[in-house]
């Protein structure tokens, strides 16, 4: 090989070895500031206590509601069942207070969904600035479940409850069959 | 034709105090032959025990629902004539659409009242 074509290629490696080095602290940039990104998630404090304490003031709702309604369905039940008179007042003021005492479970289920909906909020955040930071996609689902939960629920039409400005309304229905 | 308070109704729901609600205001309305079934698959094990003057049913069910349940009905040759209504917090066009394509009599959107509940009773067993 000749000095020229020798002192070349030193330069090619030379040249490629700078472009190589360049590309590993780029990647190492790269996993630094993902790094930095996967612990702004706060991923553990998110499945250690945040979500459980969802699910557990979700819960805490639904033993409140369901218990707060049989306790108002039972009194009406007991006033409808009374006899008519003057005689029945005192039973149906009984059943009359314990309406009203039922009804405080929306204060408490208040506070607790005020709790859950700001820890949603705070997720939604995280993960905004995550989907951000690394330009997620997102993948087909492979849970075969999921899958076929959604696809039954698109067969079937199993939307829900809509929201109230988007429902149609029963006057609307009742148009449909008149 | 008044309505015939000693026809047999069966409530279909998922949720048990929903029933109890439609118990309740059936009771209000002078109906006393009130039968009640989880989902689709146990209404019609009970309707081919019993002929039902009337059919008030839920949509979102396990593991049948009221819609499988009306398009079941509808092509059973003995149940076929069953009146039925579907009482329901499923409340996009589509659904009341595909419903009364399936034969539906009535739909109800939950949440609902005693009112809205026997015009509708009026309407399809009534005069």
């Amino acid at each position: 090989m000749s000095d020229a074509l020798w002192r070349q290629s030193a330069d090619i490696r030379e040249f490629e070895s700078t472009a190589v080095v360049s590309e590993l602290i780029q990647i190492a940039e790269y996993i630094t500031h993902m790094r930095e990104e996967i612990a702004a998630l706060r991923a553990n404090e998110m499945t250690r206590d945040r979500i459980p304490m969802a699910h557990e003031e979700l819960g805490s709702v639904l033993a409140a509601t369901a218990g707060a309604t049989n306790r108002i369905m039972a009194a009406a039940e007991s006033i409808l069942n009374l006899p008519d008179g003057p005689a029945a007042r005192p039973d149906l003021e009984e059943h009359v207070g314990t309406i009203f005492e039922a009804c405080a479970f929306q204060d408490i289920t208040g506070q607790r969904i005020s709790k859950v909906v700001s820890a949603l909020q705070s997720f939604e955040q995280r993960l905004d600035r995550f989907i951000g930071a690394v330009r997620a996609r997102d993948a087909a689902i492979s849970d075969p479940a999921e899958r076929a939960r959604r696809e039954r629920a698109a067969e079937l039409m199993l939307n829900g409850p809509q929201a109230e400005e988007i429902a149609t309304s029963q006057d609307d229905i009742d148009a449909l069959f008149a | 034709m008044a309505l015939d308070l000693s026809m047999p109704i069966l409530v279909v729901d998922d949720y048990q105090t929903m029933v109890r609600i439609i118990r309740n205001l059936l009771k209000q309305l002078g109906f006393e032959e009130v039968d009640d079934a989880s989902d689709g698959t146990a209404a019609l094990a009970r309707m081919k025990g019993r002929k039902y003057g009337l059919v008030i049913s839920d949509w979102n069910m396990e593991p049948m629902t009221g819609y499988e349940l009306l398009r079941h009905v509808r092509a059973d040759e003995a149940l076929r004539t069953t009146p039925f209504i579907m009482v329901t917090a499923e409340s996009k066009t589509e659904n009341v659409i595909a419903a009364k394509k399936a034969g539906v009599n009535n739909y109800i959107v939950k949440p609902f009242n005693a009112a809205t509940l026997k015009s509708k009773i009026e309407a399809v067993c009534g005069s």
